[in-house]
């Protein structure tokens, strides 16, 4: 059964989007990850304009993270401090994100970028994540390691006391962070919050405890500032398919709930990290192949 | 069973709008959110010693033109800006006429921009991109008892609204003999539309309604979902 999307200007088959939304759901609900990362890729591998995909995925990124929110908010996980730090630079990077894209588009090279860098992101999200559970069982195997080391950003002027974090580093370094983040989220429409995290954890050295919080505060603030500036700059979201992605998603995270007590943590990282190698593959192989049309006419 | 759906519709054009020596099962497309394309039958009389070219023109748009070359490992898109490209451009024929034939007959390539000159390497390249979503295509009209015709065709899914022109020319040695024209319209209806025109005219609105809705569907697909 197809489905005519709007925006997109397409019909898909309902049962392939439901399909898909319930697997990025599940994915998500089994890592702790937003998912946009994957569903921007996969949107445009069966057949969503490139834009639509990253358009309409930032309301998905946005409508995940904020229920998450208000849990954190209840608990008072969020070192709004810190947040607030990273969503100043953030907005400036949507911003160039979103006008990037528009750029991009407007050239007729959105496909090749996007592509190249959620394989490069896929890739490199891989491979940490592969490498991780290596040093943890084979290399470093019942041995401790710091988290959290001193290193040149800690040496960096404009230093400011983030008190819930307990910290005392430079205002210049969750600046940067949330420039890249929201560079991210406006022009490839994921939240990032699997930078982001390690980026607190390892770069910033927060604790562990406001971390999830705080990354989701940017993330749900950064995706929503996305959210007008796509809608106001490129026209690209697609309301029914954020629609279908929100409610299918949310099954899959439900269904995660319930099974990710039953599985081997490290077996589900192991096979998380390959699932990222094929979608990359896919893209790779998209973007070297020799194109069955050599053209393209898009509507203004 | 097509033949007499054929008869019936042309006995009932013949009584209501039957001007010109050709008709279609409809004239009006709506596109809504069932919307995958709509089959069209166009049918009717030809008379004997002319050949028949019927033309089928959409609303001309703005547009870009992309073509895809490779530098390096990559696939590059160069971009043409165009002013009107056609949303919709079909030809059909009777007997078959290959578009270079249709290129000998200049009072029917004037009207029509996308088979204007057959040495432009652009407009082969507008041709070949709509050909590529189902927007540009070349056919025969099946002859069906004697002087009659009828064909079917898809009108895709990623039609955009908007009046498409139907022409048809009587040719007699590459000179046209007669000429009619007709309209199909082709609208977006209900929500698909309302959609479009406010994120088209009320982005604020559009992004406000979004925010809201995100927010109540995740909150009511958590609690759905996670409850039991």
């Amino acid at each position: 059964m197809n489905f005519y999307l709007p925006i997109a200007e397409i019909s898909i088959n309902i049962y392939v989007l439901l399909s898909l939304g319930v697997g990025i759901g599940f994915i998500s609900g089994l890592f702790g990850i937003g998912g946009g990362f994957i569903s921007s890729p996969l949107l445009i591998l069966v057949g969503v304009p490139p834009a639509v995909a990253v358009g309409s995925t930032t309301v998905q990124v946005f409508a995940s993270t904020s229920t998450g929110v208000i849990n954190h908010y209840q608990k008072k996980n969020i070192d709004y401090q810190m947040g607030i730090t990273m969503i100043v630079g953030g907005v400036f990077g949507t911003l160039t994100g979103v006008l990037l894209l528009n750029n991009l588009q407007n050239i007729g090279a959105i496909d090749n970028y996007l592509s190249s860098i959620y394989v490069v992101l896929l890739l490199g999200t891989a491979i940490f994540i592969l490498y991780e559970t290596a040093k943890v069982n084979i290399f470093y195997k019942n041995k401790k390691f710091k988290l959290h080391q001193h290193s040149w950003i800690h040496g960096l002027p404009f230093k400011f006391k983030y008190r819930k974090s307990k910290l005392y580093i430079s205002i210049l370094a969750p600046l940067f962070i949330g420039f890249g983040i929201g560079l991210l989220t406006g022009f490839t429409g994921i939240g990032g919050g699997f930078i982001l995290i390690p980026c607190m954890i390892y770069l910033l050295g927060m604790t562990t405890i406001s971390v999830i919080g705080t990354s989701l505060f940017n993330i749900t603030i950064i995706s929503l500032i996305s959210l007008f500036l796509q809608i106001a700059i490129n026209q690209n979201v697609d309301f029914v398919l954020a629609i279908i992605l929100i409610v299918s998603s949310s099954l899959g995270a439900a269904i995660a709930s319930r099974v990710i007590e039953k599985l081997d943590q490290e077996n589900l990282k192991v096979l998380f990290g390959v699932l990222l190698v094929i979608i990359a593959s896919f893209l790779l192989y998209e973007l070297f192949r020799t194109p069955n049309n050599l053209y393209r006419i898009d509507y203004v | 069973m097509f033949k007499v759906i054929f008869t019936i519709l042309l006995i009932s054009c013949s009584s209501i709008s039957w001007s010109a020596k050709f008709s279609l099962d409809k004239f009006n497309i709506e596109i809504n959110s069932n919307f995958l394309g709509e089959e069209v039958v166009l049918f009717g009389q030809k008379d004997d010693g002319k050949d028949l070219i019927i033309i089928f023109e959409g609303t001309e748009k703005q547009g870009k033109l992309f073509k895809k070359s490779k530098k390096g490992l990559f696939w590059i898109n160069n971009r043409k800006d165009l002013d009107k490209i056609p949303s919709f451009f079909a030809i059909f024929s009777t007997p078959k006429k290959s578009i270079n034939e249709i290129f000998l007959i200049p009072s029917i390539t004037r009207s029509h921009f996308l088979i204007q000159s057959s040495f432009s390497e652009k407009l082969y390249q507008i041709r070949e991109a709509l050909r590529v979503k189902g927007l540009y295509f070349e056919d025969e009209l099946q002859s069906v008892e004697g002087s009659l015709f009828i064909n079917k065709f898809k009108i895709p899914d990623n039609i955009s609204a908007g009046n498409i022109k139907v022409n048809l020319y009587e040719i007699k040695d590459n000179k046209v003999k007669n000429f009619s024209q007709k309209k199909l319209n082709i609208q977006k209806k209900g929500i698909t539309s309302r959609f479009e025109t406010m994120l088209e005219e009320q982005s604020l609105v559009y992004a406000v309604i979004l925010v809201i809705f995100s927010i109540v569907f995740s909150l009511i697909s958590n609690w759905l979902f996670r409850r039991r």
